[in-house]
């Protein structure tokens, strides 16, 4: 049973792995799809109650991962999801980097690069809707979100600042409404 | 690798982060580790830093990063205080970390790694990077596993990450800036987050259909 379980998250947090192009918030998406909808390891909003955490702590926020681990099946678990998240990547990544300085200046890999930026773009709006989507806020959500990101497109707040701030928002004012 | 032991010199994790390791040290490790990252960049580094130094230097990293400021206090560490690269490096190999999967952090950490002390440094980073966080959250999942009830903890979480979304959002927007304003990078972009964010279809099919020919495109319009 807890066997399967770990396989289970070996199966689905590898391939997310190789998968996350540009950074976390790419597989965000995918990721909320195959724990929350395939594997039923946990409902929504307790993956936007982890994503929530994940993000208010220090650390990547790829850490997600431990937490969903930790929610399936424990310590064991909660270690087993992050090298699944992590080691396949890092492996790769140290593979290419060496290579990837030789061709430093080659059209193929500005090519590459160039080729892969819109498709992480695109990726990293799913997962941020995706999210949205998950929490219970509705338009709300949306609007905090929209908000959030143009206060820091505009001017360079601490984020965790915001973080607070929307925290106090909706944690004063909203059960009141 | 040979020695996988750090010699003793390098225990004092907590040692001061200006004084630099001992002579004796710093000729033991000189003799493999340097020829790797000679390799890798284009100047030999001028001195080869102690392991215990990168643990420190990216636990701090870790812990201080709250809300996803990482890459601005890695900047800050590994540019402007210990001048371990120039500002050129280090968005070149920003450019690479964003291109390869993986975190960007923890890719720049292992390319800091490997560059400062190769395979044994990426590893020192990336545990020193992640390993209090870890602790961290889940000592505050934990607390939160007692108090799941509560319909105002809910709203909290609800709060923070509808704003932690906006990060995401200006991330998105920032590296959209940078792809050049041709109609087909945004339209690759506009059907990537259709397909996966609002119509949920299996990202690994719709990156595998769509990466290349969004790496076609950019080769044609090269030489268009």
């Amino acid at each position: 049973m807890d066997e399967e379980l770990l396989i289970g998250l070996l199966r689905v947090f590898i391939p997310l792995s190789f998968l996350s192009i540009g950074g976390g918030g790419t597989i965000l998406a995918e990721m909320a799809h195959q724990t929350v909808d395939i594997h039923h390891w946990l409902t929504q909003r307790e993956f936007v109650d982890l994503f929530a955490i994940t993000r208010a702590a220090p650390g990547p926020g790829m850490l997600i991962v431990t937490l969903i681990g930790w929610k399936v099946a424990g310590a064991l678990g909660a270690l087993v999801a992050t090298l699944a998240l992590f080691v396949p990547s890092s492996l790769l990544f140290c593979a290419v980097t060496v290579l990837w300085q030789r061709f430093s200046g080659s059209p193929w890999r500005v090519t590459i690069e160039r080729g892969l930026a819109p498709i992480a773009v695109g990726l990293i709006f799913a997962g941020a809707y995706a999210v949205l989507e998950a929490t219970q806020g509705g338009l709300l959500a949306f609007a905090t979100a929209g908000v959030s990101a143009t206060v820091l497109m505009w001017r360079p707040v601490h984020p965790l600042l915001l973080l607070c701030a929307a925290a106090s928002i909706y944690g004063v004012v909203l059960p009141h409404v | 690798m040979g020695a996988l032991h750090p010699p003793r010199c390098c225990r004092g994790i907590f040692a001061n982060p200006a004084m630099a390791s001992p002579p004796d040290c710093t000729s033991y490790w000189l003799a493999r580790p340097s020829r790797q990252t000679s390799r890798m960049t284009s100047r030999p580094s001028p001195e080869p830093v102690s392991l215990s130094l990168i643990a420190l230097v990216f636990s701090r990293i870790g812990v201080l990063s709250f809300g996803g400021g990482l890459i601005a206090w890695m900047h800050r560490e590994a540019v402007e205080a210990r001048r371990w690269l120039n500002d050129q490096e280090f968005l070149s190999g920003l450019a690479i970390c964003q291109v390869l999967p993986g975190g960007n952090m923890v890719n720049m950490s292992l390319y800091l790694g490997v560059r400062l002390r190769g395979a044994l440094g990426a590893m020192t980073a990336i545990l020193g990077l992640i390993g209090l966080p870890i602790v961290i959250v889940i000592a505050i999942a934990a607390v939160y596993a007692k108090f799941d009830t509560l319909r105002s903890l809910h709203l909290v979480l609800d709060g923070i990450a509808a704003a932690a979304v906006g990060m995401n959002i200006t991330t998105g927007i920032k590296a959209a800036r940078r792809n050049s304003r041709a109609l087909a990078p945004i339209a690759i972009a506009g059907s990537v987050f259709a397909a996966v964010g609002i119509f949920h279809w299996p990202m690994l099919a719709v990156v595998a259909c769509l990466a290349p020919l969004s790496i076609v495109l950019a080769w044609r319009s090269r030489h268009g």
